[in-house]
């Protein structure tokens, strides 16, 4: 038991003096968690409109009006151009998503009778055109209800309707919206995505973590000092346990910094029930290094067993959708095929507080594929560490 | 021109041997090209919107004419779908949204009652938002319409004025007039060409491992002391890079615009001289973060640490514009940034004039960052 702790101290030093192997394996979720759940939160991120009003006419007042109202805002920001010339430079240029420009005889052409246009210059994204095109369609829609009825029905039928001008109404509501996915995200769930990045990428550098138990074995083996340990007067099975234990503690602290620095730095709730998610954190860790050991056991060398591991590593998390939220339903069950799968989806019901019986029902396949992947890894181990195995 | 020999003794390396040119050429190509098939497969789909119009009067068809002559959704049209069918549509990823107009959509509007459609949706996103906004705009209009016509002080409407009213606002005098703007969609659907550049950075992070290789074994010390200038060897060790890089760019793209159809609307020259200008920088780079490390299995782990996420944050995954204004102005730093948006140009119909300053940012990016890496080459700092 002894060499065993001895070991494992020894493969911890080790590990503690690999400062780039731990930049990687702490810093890159740390900053991949930030770069993507920044960039896929939820909050609805308003259209930039660049906007330039030629027109002197009638209906500036109800122009400016409109575009200075409380209602569009959640929808639109605008930024202020200086000519046709500019607005179409910002849209272009891709420093604004839209642009409208009210050409400067727009008053005067409709109350003269004629068709009159606005100006506009789609960009690049179709969700925010949509947005803007949406807003503009009030306005016009509002403005030729107004010259419809004064040609249809005569001027004096407007005279209760005339201060309601060129502004929005909101006043009567002819839409009921129903969210089906009630204060859920399509795409993370009942979490945000902050969460939901932080859950994908602890899992999948879990997984690269469980590795470096099998790189340990395999660079001692290629140099030649695993084998000298059965020189010494003390069990054989027991320093190559310490040097699987010393991977495993170094997966732990993994863990530990990931999570309390996305508790603290990001503010992510992972919803309490710490001893739950460690208990997924070292399932994970055991399946990741018992995958590592047995590709190890085919692979022979730390290069080959590293591109493969690697390579199977990043598949399932892009299957489990961890690089692009939503691919599960692109995909079909594939993801359900991959360890991260079951890991993320517990993870993500203890951070939305569902209850208990739920949980279980995924900690427990995570924990059998642990326990397979775990035994077969067993059974291969002594190709792993034998010279002429 | 002693460097002759050097570059292309780093070509053999890279690519010399079967394994060589399987893994570092060949198999990066076809990957990529295949990736390049699925994604011109994935993009292009409109939001999917289905209508259930079972209103007996005029203003629900009203309502479904303004909806369809909206370009940017793909309006189904049913009459007979419960709400709960509606509901399954869009909880089971069949439509996008889905609208139900009541019966007595009209009656109720007529007799001055609140009357409502309604819209289902997953949940709140800006299209959806916008779909909503539109939506209530038009059933003002309605209800506004309807108040016109309505006979003074009785419950009772004048049906012929309000279809008269409603066929004159259906060809408006005031429009919006959309002005067609020649825009790349490099930058809003950046994925294919983004990966190509990783890659492509990966790739020449491998043959600066080869020049790293060379000085931890002490070979690079040796080429100091034959008759040639530093200078050679320098330039040597670059353009073989370089040209390697330019290989494996020249297969990778060919296959995927020749073989698998890819077109992001940019002739193939234009586009080779462009990545031509980002390799340089991209060669800058990795040099420069390889003068940094001791040795090359640091160089490859600490790649992992800046091609990922300044991918990421120069736009290469997804657009730009989803990442918080910092990020944004951070992207300016990075060279993939500058490479995406001349390419969007060029595919917006841009000539190379209007891309001249993205070219030089490239250049200059290229001359610091190498003058920087030129420590890869000095042969007396090994671990």
């Amino acid at each position: 038991m002894r060499a065993c702790w001895i070991t494992v101290y020894y493969e911890l030093l080790k590990y503690s003096r690999m400062r780039s192997v731990l930049i990687i394996l702490i810093g890159l979720p740390l900053l991949l968690i930030l770069l993507l759940g920044s960039a896929f939160d939820r909050e609805i991120k308003p259209a930039k409109v660049a906007l330039f009003v030629d027109d002197q006419g009638e209906m500036r007042s109800g122009i400016d009006t409109f575009w200075s109202d409380e209602s569009i805002a959640p929808y639109i920001k605008q930024l202020p151009a200086a000519s046709e010339k500019e607005v179409q430079d910002l849209v272009t240029e891709g420093i604004a998503d839209y642009g409208v420009y009210i050409p400067s005889g727009f008053s005067k052409r409709l109350l003269a009778g004629e068709e009159a246009t606005w100006k506009t210059f789609s960009g690049r994204y179709g969700e925010k055109n949509m947005a803007a095109d949406a807003v503009i369609n009030s306005y016009m829609t509002n403005l030729n209800l107004q010259l419809a009825a004064m040609a249809t029905l005569g001027p004096d039928q407007m005279a209760g309707r005339s201060q309601a001008s060129g502004s929005v109404e909101t006043k009567t509501s002819g839409i009921v919206i129903g969210n089906l996915g009630t204060e859920e995200n399509q795409l993370f769930g009942p979490t945000n995505s902050m969460q939901y990045y932080s859950a994908a990428y602890l899992i999948m550098f879990l997984l690269f973590g469980g590795m470096s138990a099998a790189i340990a074995l395999l660079d001692q083996k290629e140099s030649g000092t695993l084998q000298r340990l059965y020189g010494l007067p003390s069990s054989f099975g027991a320093n190559v346990f310490g040097i699987i234990v010393g991977a495993a503690m170094l997966a732990a602290l993994q863990a530990l910094v990931i999570i309390s620095f996305t508790t603290f730095g990001y503010g992510v709730d992972w919803g309490g029930h710490f001893f739950w998610i460690a208990w997924i954190c070292l399932l994970t860790t055991a399946a990741g290094s018992a995958l590592a050991i047995i590709i190890a056991s085919f692979a022979k060398t730390r290069k080959t067993m590293q591109t493969l591991f690697m390579i199977l590593v990043f598949v399932m998390t892009f299957l489990s959708g961890g690089m692009m939220a939503g691919i599960e339903n692109m995909i079909g069950n594939a993801s359900k095929w991959t360890i991260n799968h079951w890991a993320n989806v517990s993870l993500r019901a203890i951070m939305s507080g569902s209850d208990t019986g739920s949980v279980w029902h995924e900690i427990g396949i995570l924990a059998m594929i642990a326990l397979i992947l775990s035994l077969f890894a067993v059974l291969r181990l002594s190709k792993v560490v034998k010279q002429y195995g | 021109m002693a460097s002759i020999p050097i570059a292309v003794h780093l070509i053999k390396r890279t690519m010399g041997t079967r394994r060589g040119l399987i893994m570092n050429v060949l198999l990066p190509a076809l990957l990529l090209s295949v990736m390049a098939g699925l994604f011109s497969g994935l993009q292009g789909n409109k939001a999917v919107i289905v209508i259930n119009n079972t209103d007996t009067g005029l203003l629900g068809s009203s309502l479904v004419t303004s909806l369809e002559k909206e370009t940017q959704y793909e309006v189904r049209l049913t009459k007979d779908m419960t709400e709960q069918a509606l509901k399954a549509q869009v909880l089971d990823g069949d439509a996008d949204a889905s609208i139900h107009i009541p019966h007595d959509y009209t009656q109720k509007m007529i007799d001055g009652e609140q009357s409502n459609a309604v819209l289902y949706r997953m949940d709140e996103q800006l299209w959806n938002a916008s779909l909503a906004a539109m939506l209530n705009t038009e059933a003002d209009k309605l209800a506004a319409s309807v108040r016109l016509v309505q006979n003074k002080g009785a419950q009772t409407v004048d049906s012929d004025k309000l279809a008269a009213l409603l066929a004159a606002q259906a060809f408006p005098k005031a429009a919006a007039e959309s002005v067609g703007m020649r825009l790349g969609n490099i930058v809003s659907n950046p994925m294919m060409i983004g990966l190509i550049l990783m890659f492509v950075m990966m790739l020449l992070s491998q043959s600066i491992g080869l020049v790293m290789e060379d000085r931890e074994q002490r070979t690079m010390a040796r080429m100091y002391t034959a008759p040639l200038r530093s200078l050679d060897i320098a330039f040597g060790n670059f353009a073989g890079s370089m040209i390697v890089a330019t290989i494996q760019l020249v297969i990778v793209l060919g296959l995927t615009y020749f073989a698998f159809g890819y077109s992001p609307g940019i002739p193939f020259g234009s586009m080779l001289i462009v990545l031509e200008f980002y390799l340089l920088a991209a060669l800058g780079l990795v040099s420069a973060i390889a003068g940094l490390v001791r040795n090359s299995t640091q160089l490859s782990q600490i790649n992992n640490l800046i091609i990922t996420p300044t991918c990421m944050i120069s736009g290469c995954f997804f657009p730009l514009s989803m990442l918080p204004d910092f990020l944004q102005r951070l992207a300016n730093f990075t060279p993939q940034k500058w490479a995406l948006q001349a390419i969007d140009r060029l595919g917006g119909g841009g000539s190379f004039s209007d891309i001249g300053l993205h070219l030089l940012i490239l250049f200059l990016f290229a001359a610091v960052m190498l003058a920087f890496g030129s420590a890869v080459l000095r042969p007396n700092k090994t671990s």
